[in-house]
């Protein structure tokens, strides 16, 4: 190539980058203020093995209070003594970049495999009556596929038919790509997985599984006397501590059951920035037409090119996460009730941006979506039932002799899962920060659209590797 | 008058449009001109040409952004002009420059087999420039969109003409591995 060529090919370059690039000026105040929460999530499963509680007869004792703990190797989190501007402007956050890159490519690539499992969860799990439902699937996953670990024979088979694995070996790589693709930990990106493993003193257990599942699965491990008040406030403090908080109303209620055998505890907290800022001041107060009634919200405006995908029963934008995925929203078309979303077949579609099926434009979008928070939690066993994990339910049928054969009463007694996504525009001052404004090309906007975000909708929020971290129907809004 | 209103004129067929594009736009397309050229007469005839391309251009074309939609014909012009120049053994100078440091980026041999269409070219470099922190990229966009001396985007930046040229450096030295890793046949 020459050096020419390469001057003319510069000229198509983003056109608002190179009008911005000739008003910029610097400033003496920073552009990234402080970290700003735009999208929070966090999301956890617990799923209880346990022993039927009469047939107990083990005489091995474990001291009341006394908690053993072996945590896990994390990834350490980068570039923890700069501050956020100070990050996106330094070379660490290239290198960071491309690191990552290499990751979420491999992770990329196995997405059409775990399809089939994000759309079966998402149907069953956000159909609801008036109540906001969410969920974070990705963390459903991980959780379930440690307890494909734990189990043998048929009970594992069910649960790899879930997960879409044809094998075992299939799921070990595909969660250890998940997890590199999705975990971050930067001054402006956070994508913090964890899982954690509850034993009891009183059994041994296979050594080969929990160093399998400390080492792949990044599982630490606390063994005491499950139903002791100690153990049962480390339970709380470390799913507190890996949710950031903002599952505090439920994890407040957790506590082990006393026949507790292995309790699995899996956490994501996620919290990314918007590329494209809301402006607060451009925040105003609309309605927003729920199920239950109308309610006063605060709407966040936009206006910009954004891709947006048709259908007969929906419509959809995505808005991109700085260095994440992208958060998408799909409006139902008049007449079609939200529910029927959580089981549209083109839901997924409309996140991967490959597909070129003649459904996706890209309109001017007068965007308006409402700030909220919503919170919910799910019992899982009824859902994994009907999608059929059946013998792992049934002491009589349940195999978990990879975790011990102390005991073959063994079976899955709980399956609890919590999840909390909050958005806004909050704290952002002065001018947006452009990072990885989608530049398709600089094909001008044939149409203008609105879209409003003033009824019941879905949500959908991508990691950049296109797994499904969160989705949620938005009901009402308080 | 505001750029919605001059693209309207241009489509009404409205020759008010090209005294308006120039009263708003002519110091602006100047200034990427006399960069490019070096020479005010030369320069001169590249805007006044920039209004007619304009008028040819508009309609079908509706840019959303007016400045740069012009500025981009006028950098097409110059550049052209530029060239011939080159080959008639006039001009140069300080645009030499800058086309010599776009130099580090490519082998600057032109045998090699095109195996990608030039949109693609500007895609990977559209998404390199996303990529990398806002100033960073305003900073390259100076330099090698309007050819700006290091000195002023120096100023603009508020920091040392030596911190301007060796971080445009950099950018060139990623910029070239990037485009490698993607397979381009740089």
């Amino acid at each position: 190539m020459k050096k020419e060529e390469l001057f003319e090919a510069l000229e198509d370059v983003n056109a608002n980058d190179v009008r911005k690039a000739k008003e910029y000026k610097r400033h003496k105040t920073p552009v990234w203020v402080k970290w700003t929460a735009v999208a929070a999530c966090a999301a956890l499963l617990v799923a209880a093995i346990v022993g039927i509680p009469a047939l107990i007869k083990s005489n091995r004792k474990q001291a009341e209070g006394s908690v053993k703990t072996v945590s896990a190797a994390y990834p350490a989190p980068v570039a923890v003594n700069l501050s956020a501007q100070d990050f996106v402007e330094s070379d660490e956050h290239w290198n960071w970049w491309n690191a990552y890159r290499t990751k979420v490519q491999a992770s990329k690539d196995l997405q059409n495999g775990i399809d089939g499992y994000y759309a079966a969860i998402m149907r069953e799990v956000l159909s609801s009556g008036e109540e906001n439902t969410v969920c974070s699937p990705i963390n459903i996953y991980i959780a379930f596929a440690m307890l494909a670990e734990v189990s043998d024979g048929n009970t594992r088979q069910q649960v790899l038919e879930l997960l879409g694995a044809p094998d075992i070996g299939t799921l070990r790589s595909t969660v250890s790509a998940l997890w590199d693709g999705n975990y971050a930990d930067t001054p402006v990106f956070k994508s913090l997985l964890a899982n954690s493993l509850w034993l009891s003193g009183k059994y041994r257990y296979n050594d080969e599984t929990l160093s399998r599942l400390s080492k792949q699965y990044y599982a630490s491990s606390f063994s005491g006397t499950p139903g002791s008040p100690e153990m049962d406030e480390v339970l709380r403090d470390w799913t507190d501590k890996h949710t950031g908080g903002l599952l505090h109303e439920y994890v407040k209620e957790m506590k082990l059951d006393p026949a507790t055998v292995l309790e699995i505890v899996s956490t994501i907290y996620y919290k990314a920035q918007w590329t494209e800022l809301f402006l607060p001041g451009n925040t105003t107060q609309e309605v927003f037409h729920g199920t239950t009634g109308d309610t006063t919200v605060d709407m966040m405006h936009r206006t910009d090119m954004l891709g947006v995908y048709r259908t007969d029963t929906f419509t959809s934008i995505g808005l991109n996460l700085f260095d994440s995925g992208s958060m998408y929203f799909f409006l139902p078309k008049e007449g079609v009730d939200v529910n029927a979303l959580a089981a549209d077949p083109e839901l997924l579609a409309a996140t991967r941006y490959s597909v070129d099926n003649g459904k996706w434009s890209s309109p001017l979008v007068r965007l308006s979506v409402p700030k909220f928070k919503a919170s919910s939690r799910t019992d899982l066993l009824e859902i994994v039932r009907s999608l059929g994990l059946t013998d792992a339910l049934d002491p009589a049928l349940a195999d978990f002799t990879p975790l011990t054969t102390d005991r073959d009463d063994l079976y899955l007694s709980a399956a609890e899962h919590a999840a909390t996504v909050e958005i806004d525009e909050q704290g952002v001052t002065g001018a947006a920060y452009t990072a990885l404004a989608v530049a398709e090309g600089a094909s001008e906007p044939d149409e203008e659209i609105d879209f409003v975000l003033d009824r019941p909708f879905l949500f959908i929020v991508t990691g950049r590797d296109g797994s499904v971290l969160f989705s949620g129907i938005i009901r009402n809004i308080d | 008058m505001d750029d919605e209103w001059i693209v309207r004129l241009y489509w009404d067929r409205n020759e008010t449009a090209i005294s308006e594009s120039s009263k708003k736009y002519g110091a602006y397309c100047a200034a990427i001109a006399d960069r490019i050229l070096q020479n005010r007469s030369d320069a001169e005839e590249c805007v006044n040409d920039t209004w007619l391309h304009a008028w040819n251009a508009m309609p079908p074309h509706m840019p959303s952004v007016l400045s740069v939609f012009l500025g981009k014909i006028t950098r097409n012009l110059a550049f052209d002009r530029f060239r011939k120049l080159r080959r008639e053994k006039r001009g140069g100078g300080s645009f030499d420059v800058v086309l010599d440091e776009l130099k580090e980026c490519v082998s600057g041999s032109d045998d090699t087999e095109r195996r990608w269409a030039e949109k693609e070219l500007t895609d990977e470099i559209n998404r390199f420039l996303s990529h990398l922190p806002r100033e960073k990229r305003y900073m390259f966009l100076l330099r090698y969109w309007y050819a700006d001396s290091v000195s002023d985007i120096a100023e603009r930046f508020q920091t040392s003409p030596n911190n301007v040229s060796v971080t445009l450096n950099r950018i060139r030295q990623k910029l070239k591995r990037y485009l490698i890793e993607r397979g381009f046949d740089v």
